[in-house]
């Protein structure tokens, strides 16, 4: 046992320990757990369920000393119910049970988890924090995978985290898809951040993130990175009032990474053009035509883990017989959608994505040129390209249940609902809620 | 020893983080008006011309510009009635 493993179970047991006169600081700790895995880290931590203590603790202590003006029932928070309850459906006719029940343990959690963010995250204060610990539980990542590219410049292959885990933000391409879509971010927390204590030393860490979080992404040589970039680099572009100069800067910025990840991150890169003789890419391509015919037999999907029984046949040269692969992963978080939860279950997940995508285009226009919403402004522009950016690289990688989408797609319902709130108060319409009768918004805070 | 510097960071920072927001969260109002903002903008305004824009017996205030604390509670106060 070394001294980090108590370090961590400190942190640990600080976030249980504050959570007791702060209710919310306990979904705070369970977002550490879900993101930064100290029970992977630490063998401390490793010998309790550290993720039920902690999920189990911020509902509990919500439902008995937290329910301090809770928001109105959302469309997104009954159609994440609806999937939660479709997702445990599909495991009674899933083609691999067993496999299936694995999965479902940590997808329904997720799902859970995401229905109770909508409740427990009400103001400013919370869901900055909430961004804040999601940002500085992956930078655990990304400043390993970062640094360790800054210094050795990287390697196809290499693996840089702390462990050599394919959980969550340990595996290669969906932390290079989440360090990029960090960015939008971490420039809205640099402006806009109360948290903080605002200094120069602030504004330097922060920038710093930003170039740990492209080291890191280079880093891992994914192949998705290149889309990640893209998208954001669209959308921050458009977002930003000094066009020019924001062209220069990711100009000159482009050129360092790539002179400092050298010709491999290119090779790598290049091997996408080569679709049709590059077994990675044709590879996939294959697999979502398997499941898009599946889907035609299946409508209602396969159950989770459903592309473990798929057939891939690469055609052959030369009249040779092609190569044969069976239970290659969906690579597409629709397809795997499609392939696990059938045409319902991808109905109601891009329902959500639209819905969520909605409600940060209302946030952005109800809050244009209101100094007191200038937060909420930025932050839902941040969002929206966060989000998009993670359903572009989840075009090639099967990430549907990762919490760290989920909470993408949680957060702007949040900020739309403190919106609503806030618009109530300043109309004066604050009606009463409807499941406590007589108890307005502004009458609940005070309780 | 990068991977160790990433641990202790990051889980410090997250510490913090939450620590700061335990705090902030009670002295802030949760949902801020504009004339709560406007109210509050006039406050540092007319304490800046007096000469008195570091509030907490000097110090600065617990959320460093954004507003004093004392402010804060009058803020939420007036979020209540």
């Amino acid at each position: 046992m070394g001294l980090s493993d108590i370090y961590v179970a400190v942190i640990y047991a600080s976030f249980l320990v504050i959570g007791l006169t702060t209710p919310f600081a306990l979904t705070l700790g369970y977002l550490w757990v879900d993101t930064a895995y100290p029970q992977l880290i630490s063998t401390v931590i490793s010998m309790i369920p550290s993720s039920l203590i902690m999920g189990v603790a911020a509902m509990l202590i919500y439902v008995v000393g937290d329910r301090r003006s809770p928001p109105r029932f959302s469309v997104y928070t009954a159609l994440a119910i609806v999937l939660g309850a479709w997702i445990t459906l599909t495991i009674t006719w899933a083609e691999l049970p067993d496999e299936a029940w694995t999965k479902w343990d940590w997808a329904f959690k997720t799902v859970v988890f995401n229905v109770f963010l909508t409740l427990v995250l009400r103001s400013r204060v919370q869901i900055e924090a909430f961004v804040q610990v999601l940002l500085f539980s992956a930078s655990m990542h990304m400043i390993s995978v970062g640094i360790k590219t800054v210094l050795s410049g990287s390697g196809y292959g290499r693996h840089l985290d702390i462990i050599d885990s394919d959980a969550g933000l340990f595996e290669s391409s969906f932390l290079a898809s989440v360090s990029i879509a960090l960015i939008p971010i971490i420039l809205f927390l640099r402006k806009h951040a109360i948290l903080i204590p605002k200094s120069r030393i602030r504004d330097f860490g922060y920038l710093g993130l930003i170039g740990i979080a492209i080291f890191s992404a280079m880093g891992t040589y994914a192949r998705t990175a290149l889309v990640g970039f893209l998208v954001v680099g669209v959308f921050l572009w458009l977002q930003s009032r000094r066009k020019v100069l924001f062209t220069l800067c990711a100009a000159v910025f482009a050129l360092a990474v790539l002179a400092r990840t050298a010709d491999t991150w290119g090779e790598r890169i290049q091997t996408t053009e080569d679709y049709e003789t590059e077994g990675s890419a044709m590879g996939r391509i294959l697999v979502w035509e398997w499941t898009i015919n599946y889907s035609f037999t299946h409508p209602l999907g396969g159950g989770f883990q459903a592309y473990l029984i798929d057939r891939i046949e690469f055609a052959g040269d030369n009249g040779q017989p092609g190569l044969v692969i069976y239970g290659k992963a969906f690579h597409n978080m629709f397809i795997e959608m499609l392939g696990e939860q059938g045409y319902p279950g991808l109905a109601i997940y891009v329902t959500m994505m639209l819905l969520s995508l909605s409600y940060m285009w209302k946030v952005r226009r109800r809050t244009k040129g209101q100094p007191h919403l200038q937060w909420a402004h930025d932050l839902s522009g941040a969002l929206m390209t966060s989000l998009l950016t993670v359903m572009a690289c989840g075009c090639f990688i099967g990430i549907a249940f990762q919490a760290v989408v989920w909470y993408l797609m949680t957060l702007p319902v949040c900020l739309h609902a403190h919106l609503q709130r806030v618009e109530q108060l300043e109309h004066g319409t604050d009606r009463p809620l409807p499941w406590m009768p007589g108890l307005s918004t502004a009458a609940s805070m005070a309780r | 020893m990068i991977s160790l510097f990433a641990i202790v960071f990051s889980a410090g920072m997250a510490l913090y983080i939450t620590l700061r927001a335990a705090k902030l969260d009670r002295m802030l109002p949760w949902f801020e008006t504009r004339s709560m903002f406007e109210q509050e903008r006039r406050r540092e305004k007319a304490a800046r011309e007096e000469g008195k824009y570091k509030v907490n017996h000097g110090r600065r205030s617990d959320t460093f510009g954004v507003r004093g604390s004392a402010a804060a509670a009058a803020a939420a106060r007036g979020a209540r009635r």
